[in-house]
């Protein structure tokens, strides 16, 4: 039927009539909605499915038995799915050990991260003293230099401290970030000044200030700061592979790294790691996604 | 008691801007004090200064014989109430009210007591337990002035409390701040762009112009007497009628053609174009005296003293062109032309003047002031 209608016509039309047309209408508009949506599902799911082709097929090569792997047929999903893999990982290295370092060292450096960059970002906004400028200049510089040419000198610093093969090593040198000042800067500068004003007229110190108020209120920028910190720090390879030794020590990269060794090479066994210390990472940013995003644009646009 | 000095107050910026020059005043207790100006006159940084939140360049300020120049804003113990409220969105309207007692930590009991009758005297009681999200725009104003007079400030500073309400609204908050300085007796300083509130509000008024004092009186005063042409333009709506002028005295008598005397002897007129009107009285004298004759003025007419019809004051006739009619219920405001200029008449509801119409319009001569063209100042101020 045709979507015109001439108004005459419909005035002509009896009550029953008119309830059917209108019911008509109605069941059109339903289907087309329900088209587009169905093609938009599509293309979802096909893009879905084309990034997350490589982890969905590590972890579909990590539940094979080991002979299924080395044939000359396609084997996409494992016919005998085993968790054995998984056994033998954890007992070739100590894997344990390596995530409870990585979740010690990463949860430290996010907690230590959150509490330096807050407070340096809150003096970069709020205070008032001369030479802030080029301050925060400085700060945003070292961004520009990349961690690798710094990491030699960084490790002759650290030996000299006696620090090697400990957390601290794994630690402190990571507490702060010119990316986390940045990050608190840009959410305090679109934070009302007004309030701060306030909060000094009350008779509020800065500290109060901060903990009372500014905190609370910035919370989706810790949460995003929290989860980019916290993943940033849990895939941190290079400086651990540099200072620590020991097995007590090592975190989950460096744990899969020895996975990899030159006598006996299993593709199995280092997939099956790497989707174990995946899991973590994961479900940290499934849990805090929202916050990650919403806290990355909601320093941008105002309101 | 408390009492304000500004001795000869500057601010200045570092790239030269003179925000606020030698401003000098003094503020006396249970004084409602208004500070009135267009934006970027001064007025929010001179309360700024006041509030310890810049700093002064030159100049003093004392409060209650306290040198306040170097203290802190908390040591100042003032209170402000800021245009966006600035009340705390993770706090409940109680916390935010106690928040200034809670900082200087006062007994919960004494806290408990004091944010009571302060809701009781706001009218907030019920929403104690709410957040700031939840309220409605006067009462977020409400709690932001609860939270500023809970520990009985020297002095209560309002930076444009009610701008960001809608018109009726400001209105019914304009009565309450009236009424809640009377019951308080706290000395206020407040800020408005607004000569309405600054009219209806202020004990005295300050008007401010590019950061300096234009004059300092009290409402009627300033109405009535304004100092020069921009206070008399600023305060007032619709704004006072300029009409330029020069300054004709006849010497001689003169006659019209047919013999009648068209002027008595020593008769005085404002005259623009083919317009006379006469001058008589004081303001006659006043000109006399100053020796304005043949000089060019601007005479300052308020809308109300511009009638349609002639009356024992309103007696000298102009014609004019009715350009625009607002009916604002019981009166109406009339927008007439007269040669290049805009003119506006504040005439009773019964006119039936409509766009168009050519008319008489008729001026209370009494109540002119006169500016002299260059120098802005009311030649008549007393």
């Amino acid at each position: 039927m045709d979507n015109s209608i001439s108004f005459e016509k419909l005035a002509s039309f009896t009550e029953e009539e008119r309830e059917a047309f209108h019911e008509q209408m109605k069941e059109r508009q339903i289907s087309k909605q329900r088209m587009r949506k169905g093609i938009r599902v599509v293309i979802n799911i096909v893009v879905a499915l084309f990034v997350l082709l490589p982890l969905l097929y590590a972890i579909s090569v990590s539940l094979m038995p080991s002979g299924e792997l080395y044939t000359l047929e396609l084997n996409l999903l494992p016919k005998n799915p085993t968790l054995r893999n998984f056994a033998d990982a954890i007992a070739k290295v100590p894997l344990v050990r390596f995530v409870v370092n990585s979740f010690l060292v990463a949860g430290l450096i996010t907690f230590g991260q959150i509490i330096s960059c807050s407070l340096a970002a809150f003096s970069f906004s709020f205070l008032d003293f001369k030479g802030k400028n080029a301050l925060f200049m400085l700060v945003m510089a070292t961004m520009m230099i990349p961690g690798e040419a710094t990491i030699i000198s960084n490790y002759l610093t650290v030996s000299g401290f006696g620090w090697l093969d400990s957390y601290q090593v794994l630690i402190i040198p990571y507490l702060t970030s010119a990316m986390g000042i940045f990050l608190f800067r840009q959410f305090y500068l679109s934070f009302p000044i007004s309030l701060y004003e306030s909060a000094k007229i009350d008779g509020c110190s800065n500290l109060r200030f901060i903990v009372g108020i500014l905190l609370p209120l910035t919370k989706a920028a810790i949460g995003a700061m929290a989860v980019y910190t916290f993943i940033n720090a849990w895939n941190m390879y290079l400086w651990p592979l540099l200072v620590t030794g020991s097995n007590t020590m090592r975190t989950v990269q460096i744990g899969i790294g020895m996975l990899d060794s030159d006598e006996s090479q299993s593709i199995i066994l280092m997939i099956a790691g790497v989707v174990m210390i995946i899991l973590p990472s994961l479900s940290i940013f499934i849990v805090g996604q929202k916050q990650l995003i919403r806290g990355m644009f909601q320093g941008a646009v105002k309101g | 008691m408390s009492e304000l000095v500004l001795k000869n107050i500057c601010k200045e910026y570092e790239n030269g801007f003179k925000a606020v020059d030698n401003f000098s005043l003094e503020i006396k207790d249970k004084e409602f004090l208004i500070f009135v100006g267009p934006s970027g006159c001064g007025k929010s940084t001179t309360l700024r200064m006041i509030a310890g939140l810049e700093e002064i360049t030159t100049g003093e300020l004392w409060i209650d014989n306290q040198f306040a120049n170097y203290l802190d804003s908390q040591e100042r113990e003032l209170s402000m109430v800021f245009q966006s409220y600035a009340l705390y969105p993770n706090m409940t309207v109680y916390d935010n009210i106690a928040f200034s007692l809670q900082v200087r930590k006062l007994g919960k009991q004494e806290i408990d007591k004091r944010v009571q009758e302060v809701a009781r005297l706001l009218g907030l009681e019920k929403l104690l337990q709410q957040r700031p999200k939840d309220l409605s725009g006067g009462q977020r104003q409400r709690v932001a002035i609860g939270n500023a007079i809970i520990r009985e400030p020297k002095v209560l500073l309002m930076d444009e409390p009610l701008s960001n309400l809608d018109a009726k609204l400001r209105g019914q908050m304009r009565v309450e701040l009236a009424e809640l300085h009377k019951r308080l007796g706290n000395t206020i300083i407040y800020v408005t762009h607004d000569q309405t509130e600054a009219m209806t509000l202020g004990t005295r008024i300050v008007v401010m112009k590019d950061g300096i004092i234009q004059q300092i009186d009290a409402p009627k005063n300033l109405y009535e007497n304004p100092i020069n042409l921009f206070v008399a333009g600023f305060i007032g709506f619709p704004m006072m009628n300029m009409i330029k002028a020069r300054i004709m005295i006849h010497e001689e008598m003169a006659y019209s053609q047919r013999g009648r005397s068209a002027y008595a002897e020593n008769e005085m007129f404002y005259v623009f174009e083919k317009n006379r009107i006469q001058v008589t009285g004081y303001v006659k004298e006043v000109l006399l005296e100053k020796d304005y004759r043949g000089q060019d003025v601007i005479i300052g007419i308020r809308p109300e003293h511009i009638s349609d019809r002639p009356t024992m004051n309103a007696t000298q006739r102009i014609t004019g062109e009715v350009i625009g009619r607002e009916l604002l219920g019981s009166e109406i405001i009339l927008y007439f032309s007269i040669l290049d200029m805009q003119l506006s008449a504040r005439v009773e509801a019964t006119s039936t003047a409509q766009v168009g119409d050519k008319m008489d319009f008729f001026l209370e001569t009494d109540h002119f002031c006169v500016f002299d063209e260059k120098t802005e100042e009311n030649l008549m101020y007393h």
